[in-house]
């Protein structure tokens, strides 16, 4: 490879390291905005997640004692491990 | 250590004993669907003399005493003819028995706790209208804090009503 070839090699991949990394910003900057959209439907204006609300009403009022319990049972266990340390 | 109230097996104990009473507090909003945890079960009962011994009963069976109280005290017929709040700790976990709940009593509300089935059992919950409603006149932070979850709740269950 001549010095030239070499510049040149080194231009082109300069270049397709910028196209790479200006997609990759591209491709970013379309994921954040897809995230916010799916926040803005998933949230209502008080800051509440509805898609745990929609999560719930289709349980039934049974199903929703026992996640409930189960949770509560779950964040007990945090708790006791978080107390030994 | 706060340790989760087995509250399906208290409803269980209650409703065998035939007591009358309504599921109020944050299980019964999230046993309308707000996704809640809360670690005790609230009950409001009738104060009719019946109901009274049979909630006397019921707690008996639930091994419970006051919550707090070095002499694990129990509670009798006197205490619990009173429109105020029973703190008690059960072998099932803690359950407070109201009385009354704010300005009303189970024949105030009893109208707007429609039953839900649960399992093989119809109990009576307050509806999240008047949960609201409750926690609002409370006006406690506490009370407060669970105001917009409450609130979502019913106005998703008003889009798209299940239960």
């Amino acid at each position: 490879m001549t010095v030239n070839s070499k510049a040149r090699h080194g231009v082109s991949l300069r270049y397709a390291l910028c196209y790479i990394a200006d997609g990759m910003s591209r491709s970013e900057s379309s994921a954040e905005r897809e995230l916010e959209q799916l926040n803005a439907e998933a949230f209502d204006a008080a800051g509440v997640d509805l898609t745990q609300i929609d999560w719930m009403l289709a349980l039934s009022p049974l199903e929703r004692l026992s996640a409930l319990y189960e949770t509560a049972a779950s964040l007990a266990r945090l708790m006791s491990h978080a107390n030994t340390d | 250590m706060p340790t989760p109230t087995k509250s399906f097996e208290v409803i269980e104990i209650l409703v065998r004993h035939e007591v009358e009473f309504i599921v109020v507090g944050m299980t019964a909003g999230v046993l309308q669907g707000a996704p809640a945890v809360t670690f005790d079960l609230d009950i409001l009962y009738s104060l009719s003399p019946v109901n009274v011994d049979r909630l006397l009963d019921a707690l008996v069976e639930l091994e419970a005493i006051f919550r707090g109280d070095e002499r694990r005290l129990k509670p009798n017929r006197s205490h619990l003819e009173s429109r105020g709040h029973k703190l008690l700790m059960t072998k099932f976990g803690i359950v407070d028995v109201l009385g009354s709940l704010g300005d009303y009593d189970f024949r105030d509300l009893e109208g707007d706790a429609p039953a839900l089935a649960l399992g093989p059992m119809s109990v009576r919950v307050l509806s999240l209208e008047r949960l609201i409603e409750a926690k609002e006149k409370a006006g406690r932070d506490k009370d407060m804090a669970v105001l917009p979850l409450l609130r979502a709740t019913l106005a998703r269950k008003r889009q798209s009503p299940k239960d």
